[in-house]
């Protein structure tokens, strides 16, 4: 928890991050369709793609490895699951066992893992070069037109800003449930699944009774400051610049060569 | 002006009231403190002012609006401005410019009017080029004065605190209170919650609450009298009254009700040029001269 950067976001010193938010949104939601339809071939065309965006928007490869590290575990599961238990040609098989490596399952568990790291190396991108603050502003934008069909879009929008806004709040206090525990002698370096569950719980529960009171304290103070149904303005308007309907542009024409690809 | 008129308030039905027949009236730039015990529903009150709780009983009306009229709840919110306890539990942006600027965000001011007016509320609490950071990273002060600047940025007539100075350091809390008497000079009428009489010296009226109800209502001094005068587990008599009390059970004559260091300062040095007149030369063998 203590590395959660969603909300952390600093100086916004990307190129990428003078970019409209919707444009990078869109993007962001038109690539991960292009992933997720890709055979072994457009995945390397995506992927020389992405990591030419990486290039221009200055985020590190470190900070990227930072953002695929948590799902380090499930791509290596996924991987496995599709290795062992896709049938095809053998590579090898393991006597007495029910399992066999077979050449479509390689294949396959490699393209699924591409897929997830080039699917979250994008989302990565997408928050660490715009604040959270005009994601949402962004989100809301994008949502406008559900209004019709009566979604309160506004009231999604001002949801997802306090989620984010609270993330750095409850870590701190996380750590200071820990800190508290650890001083009344709780031991909380304790091995074991069943022991680290049995932790986590210890301090989780409480985090939530305390998420809930503050729940309460700010609606209260939400609605002190006059919030409630009806229009509203945000701090900063989202205008489109010529810098922005480049990016577009840039995005439909990758968009077109990889259904071109994918056509031939 | 604010009115209170025969105001009664439970949780739930069936339980006691939190509030009972409360009648009380606050006029526009005066300067109220509400002092008394946990419990006796201090917090209730303030909530009645910015039309968060509505009474079971009586009525309450800001500038002539009626909290139970919900029409009127966005301008009786714009009139008052409520600053809570946990400055945590009320931020609510993700720098101090977007919480500062959430007040105007609510009453759909122009995207281009509300950054002026932003660093204006800043400015005004003194807050200038903390418009960037992240409220998780300012001092328990800072927090206090940026919720502050939340509230002012609405421009309201009457500013409700509720303990502003809980959990501050003595620098946190002297800025707050200077904060305090600013805006009351500048005009703003201000409720201010708190346990510490002695930080309510400068207040023109002090209302005592126990049980639900109005116990006393009186000037600063009135106030100290009372507490003087009887026993209140919820309640210290200021600090400077209760040196007041035994100096003058040690024969000096001093009035009790003071609550601030600067007038029992005042009141002590004048008890001593009197008694240096009165004794000329022989002051030095006056019983009371170790002091």
């Amino acid at each position: 928890m203590q590395n959660f950067k969603v909300g952390q976001f600093p100086a916004d010193s990307s190129p990428l991050g003078h970019i409209d938010p919707r444009i990078k949104i869109l993007a962001v939601t038109v690539l991960s369709i292009l992933i997720f339809q890709a055979t072994s071939g457009e995945i390397v065309v995506i992927s020389l793609f992405m990591g030419l965006v990486i290039r221009i928007s200055r985020v590190s490869l470190q900070e990227i490895g930072g953002a695929l590290k948590p799902i380090a575990i499930f791509a290596v599961l996924l991987f496995l699951l599709h290795l062992f238990f896709t049938e095809g040609r053998d590579i090898l098989s393991i006597p007495l066992l029910p399992v066999r490596i077979t050449y479509e399952g390689l294949e396959n568990g490699s393209l699924i893992v591409w897929q997830f790291v080039a699917l979250v190396t994008a989302g990565a991108l997408l928050t660490m070069t715009t604040p959270p603050s005009t994601l949402v502003a962004a989100l809301e934008k994008l949502l406008r037109p559900l209004k019709i069909l009566r979604v309160p879009t506004q009231d999604l929008a001002v949801m997802v800003s306090m989620a984010l806004r609270f993330v750095p709040t409850f870590s701190e206090e996380y750590n200071r449930m820990k800190t508290a525990r650890i001083a009344r002698g709780g031991d909380l370096r304790g091995k074991g699944l069943f022991c680290k569950l049995k932790t986590s719980i210890s301090i989780v529960i409480p985090l939530i009774l305390s998420a809930f009171r503050r729940a309460d304290d700010l609606a209260a103070a939400m609605e002190a400051r006059g919030y409630a149904r009806g229009p509203r303005t945000t701090l900063r308007e989202l205008r489109m610049t010529s810098m922005d309907y480049a990016a577009l542009a840039v995005m439909v024409s990758f968009t077109c060569f990889t259904i071109m690809i994918k056509l031939m | 002006m604010i009115a209170f008129k025969d105001v009664t308030y439970h949780y739930r039905e069936k339980t006691p009231p939190v509030l009972e027949n409360l009648d009380l009236q606050i006029r526009e730039g005066q300067y109220v403190a509400l002092i008394g015990p946990n419990g006796c529903g201090k917090t209730t009150l303030i909530k009645h002012l910015n039309a968060l709780l509505i009474p079971s009983r009586g009525e309450v009306r800001i500038d002539g609006m009626d909290t139970r009229e919900a029409s009127c709840h966005r301008d009786i919110r714009c009139q008052v401005g409520m600053v809570f306890q946990n400055p945590d539990h009320q931020i609510v942006g993700m720098s101090v410019e977007e919480d500062v600027a959430f007040g105007l965000e609510n009453l759909a001011v122009p995207s281009c009017e509300i950054s002026p007016l932003v660093r204006r509320a800043l400015a005004r609490v003194g807050m200038e080029g903390f418009e960037k950071r992240a409220p998780f990273t300012l001092s328990g002060g800072e927090k206090r004065l940026a919720s502050i600047a939340g509230v002012l940025i609405m421009n309201p007539r009457y500013l409700v605190l509720d303990e502003p100075t809980a959990y501050l350091d003595p620098a946190g809390r002297r800025r707050i209170l200077g904060m305090i008497r600013q805006l009351h000079r500048e005009g703003m009428g201000i409720i201010h919650v708190t346990h510490d009489i002695g930080e309510v010296a400068d207040a023109d009226r002090i209302v005592v609450m126990e049980r639900g109800v109005i116990i006393m209502d009186g000037t600063p001094g009135e106030v100290c009298s009372f507490l003087m005068s009887r026993d209140n587990p919820g309640l210290e008599a200021p600090v400077m009254a209760a040196l007041m009390a035994k100096l003058k059970e040690s024969g000096w004559d001093l009035p009790t009700n003071i609550i601030s260091l600067e007038d029992a300062h005042r009141e002590i040095n004048s008890c001593l040029s009197q008694l240096a007149e009165m004794n000329g030369s022989a002051e030095n063998n006056h019983p009371h001269a170790k002091f």
